[in-house]
C-alpha cells in the first residue's frame, strides 16, 4: 500500500511511503539521487519498494528541495530535509529506526545520516564513498597492460600530463559530500560500535575512483572486515542499473542483505 | 520560475492507483490536463512539467499532472502500460480534473509521444476543448525505431559485449510490453475529429495543427539521451510561450 506523506515547512516536501503498516523492520529511506525524481533512476526506487515490500520492509522515497516536485526551501538543504523526513516518520508513529541511502549522492546522504543520527540503523551505499589508494593504481596499470602494447605510450604520456595526486584524495571530492579517509574509517568504527549495518555496492560506473575490491579494505580499515558490513563490486554493472540483469542483481542483493541484517525475532520485531 | 502550491493525491480505483497533483486555480472555466512524456523522458521532464503547471495555475488555469499506470509513482509495472491502459488512465484523470477543479472544459497538453494515444482518445470526449502537443512525436514507428537504436547504444556503452546483447524487454531502462511497442509503432499524429490541434515546437511544420506556439531554441529537450541536465532549465522566453498558451487555453 502506498501513502503520500507531506512534511517539512508548510508540508511542502512530499514523499511516498510504500509497504505494509505491520512491518517491523527499519524503514528504508530513499532521498532522490541528484536531479533524478524520487521514483529513482529508471524507476529503481519503485522497484526496490515492491521487492522489499515482499520481505516486509517499508520504504519512503522523497524529493529533496529543488529536485523533482520539491520547491527550493530557504534554510533547508539535503541534510536537513533528510532529517526532517526521519522526524516526520517517527512523529507519525511509522518507524523509530531507519536505513538511509541510494545511488551516488543519495548514498552520500545515507552515510551522513547514519553518522549523525542514532536512529539510523543502517545505510545502503550504491556507488558511495571510497578512496583510490594503491589497489586502484594497480587495477589501472593492469588495465593498461591488458590493452595492445601499441597503446601503452599514449597512456603513459597522458598520465604524465595529469601529474601526481595524493593516493587517498577522492577524485570526485569536488562534487560529492565525502569525509577524508581517516574520517571515514573513524566514522565506520563509530557506526559499528552502535551496531549499525551497512551495504556497499560499487559498479563500473565509478571507475574513476573504484576499480578493485581490495580498495574497500584500504578505504575503511578494520571495519571493512566486520560481518555487519557487506560490500559487492560489480564491474559488469553500470551506475544506474539500466538493464534487467543489473536491476535484478541489485534487488536480489538488497533483499537478501535486509533480511540478514535485520532478521525478525519470533513475534515479529526485528533483531537488528 | 518556481514551483507553486499544489496538492498531491491518488486518483482512480484503489486497485489501480494513479499518482496525481492538482495545481488549483479557483473560479476557472477551463482546466489543463497534462500528459507526461514516456519512458526515460518522463523523469527528465518532471521538473519542467511542475514549473509549467505552476505557471498555468498562476494564469488562472487549474492544472492536473499525473503518472500513467505502470510509470512514475503510480501503481503497476512498466509492462502493464500500453494504449489501452493509457486510455483508461486518461478517462480517470479527465474526470478527476473536472471534479476537483469544477471545470467543464479541458485543454489536454500532451508532452512528446503522449499525444499519440491522446489524439484517438480525444474523439470520444467532447469536453476536450483543444488537444495540444508539446514537441509532439509525429511518427510513432520512427520514434520507436529511434528508441531501439538509442537503447542499443546505451547498452553497448554500459556493458560488456555479452551482456549488452541480452534481450530483456526493457527499452531505455524501462520494462515495456510487446503490445506497447506495437501500439506506438502503429501510431501517427492525427488531428482529433472534434477538438482543434495545437502544437508547441521549436520549428513550424511536421504536424497539421490549427495553432502553433514557437518554443525558444533554449527550451529544455527530452529526446536526446537519458541524462537529466539538458532538461532542467527554463528561460523567461519559455514562460512567455506558456503565457501565450494559457491565454489561448482560457479562450478555448
Amino acid at each position: 500500500m502506498q501513502t503520500i506523506e507531506r512534511f517539512g515547512p508548510d508540508g511542502r516536501l512530499i514523499g511516498i511511503l510504500d509497504g505494509d503498516a505491520a512491518s517491523r523492520r527499519p524503514v528504508l529511506v530513499l532521498p532522490n539521487a541528484g536531479l533524478v525524481p524520487r521514483a529513482g533512476p529508471f524507476r529503481l526506487h519503485v522497484e526496490i519498494a515492491r521487492r522489499l515490500g515482499a520481505s516486509g520492509v517499508r520504504t519512503f522515497r522523497f524529493d529533496l528541495p529543488g529536485a523533482g516536485e520539491s520547491p527550493h526551501l530557504s534554510g533547508i538543504d539535503a541534510r536537513a530535509a533528510t532529517r526532517l523526513a526521519l522526524d516526520h516518520l517517527q512523529a507519525r508513529g511509522i518507524a523509530q529506526r531507519f536505513v538511509v541511502g541510494g545511488v551516488c549522492s543519495a548514498a552520500d546522504r545515507g552515510w551522513i545520516a547514519a553518522v549523525e543520527d542514532p536512529r539510523v540503523a543502517g545505510a545502503v551505499l550504491l556507488d558511495g564513498v571510497a578512496f583510490k589508494g594503491p589497489w586502484f593504481e594497480f587495477a589501472r596499470i593492469a588495465g593498461v597492460l591488458a590493452r595492445p602494447p601499441r597503446t601503452w605510450l599514449g597512456v603513459m604520456r597522458r598520465r604524465l600530463g595529469e601529474g601526481s595526486a595524493a593516493a587517498d584524495a577522492p577524485a570526485t571530492a569536488a562534487y560529492r559530500d565525502w569525509p577524508t579517509r581517516a574520517q571515514a574509517q573513524a566514522q565506520l568504527a563509530a557506526l559499528l560500535a552502535r551496531d549499525a549495518r551497512l551495504l556497499f555496492v560499487y559498479t563500473r560506473g565509478v571507475g574513476d575512483y573504484f576499480r578493485d575490491l581490495r580498495q574497500f579494505g584500504w578505504s575503511f580499515g578494520a571495519g571493512a572486515r566486520d560481518p555487519r558490513v557487506t560490500c559487492h563490486y560489480w564491474r559488469d554493472v553500470d551506475h544506474t542499473f539500466y538493464a534487467r540483469f543489473a536491476r535484478e542483481r541489485l534487488l536480489d542483493a538488497l533483499q537478501a542483505w535486509y533480511e540478514r541484517a535485520f532478521p525478525l525475532r519470533t513475534g515479529g520485531s526485528d533483531a537488528g | 520560475m518556481s514551483v507553486g502550491d499544489w496538492q498531491p493525491g491518488w486518483i482512480g480505483a484503489a486497485a489501480r492507483p494513479l499518482y496525481a497533483a492538482l495545481h488549483a486555480a479557483p473560479g476557472a472555466e477551463v482546466g489543463v490536463l497534462m500528459l507526461p512524456p514516456l519512458l526515460h523522458e518522463q523523469p527528465r521532464s518532471r521538473r519542467v512539467l511542475v514549473e509549467v503547471a505552476s505557471r498555468l495555475a498562476e494564469a488562472g488555469l487549474p492544472c492536473l499532472r499525473f503518472d500513467y499506470y505502470g510509470t512514475g509513482d503510480s501503481g503497476g509495472a512498466g509492462d502493464e502500460h500500453d494504449f489501452a491502459s493509457i486510455h483508461a488512465d486518461l478517462d480517470v484523470a479527465l474526470a478527476a480534473l473536472q471534479a476537483q477543479a469544477a471545470v467543464a472544459r479541458v485543454v489536454v497538453l500532451a508532452w512528446r509521444a503522449s499525444i499519440l494515444p491522446a489524439c484517438t482518445w480525444a474523439d470520444a470526449h467532447p469536453e476536450v476543448a483543444a488537444l495540444a502537443g508539446w514537441e509532439p512525436v509525429v511518427d510513432g514507428a520512427a520514434w520507436v525505431a529511434g528508441l531501439e537504436a538509442a537503447d542499443r547504444d546505451e547498452r553497448r556503452e554500459r556493458y560488456a559485449a555479452g551482456e549488452a546483447q541480452q534481450v530483456d524487454a526493457y527499452l531505455m531502462g524501462f520494462p515495456t510490453s510487446p503490445r506497447w511497442r506495437t501500439d506506438f509503432s502503429a501510431a501517427r499524429l492525427q488531428a482529433p475529429k472534434r477538438a482543434p490541434l495545437w502544437v508547441l515546437t521549436r520549428a513550424e511544420g511536421g504536424a497539421d495543427a490549427q495553432r502553433h506556439f514557437a518554443l525558444p531554441a533554449d527550451a529544455p529537450r527530452f529526446d536526446d539521451g537519458v541524462g537529466i541536465e539538458n532538461a532542467m532549465f527554463l528561460s523567461r522566453k519559455l514562460f512567455g510561450v506558456v503565457d501565450d498558451f494559457a491565454h489561448a487555453a482560457r479562450a478555448a
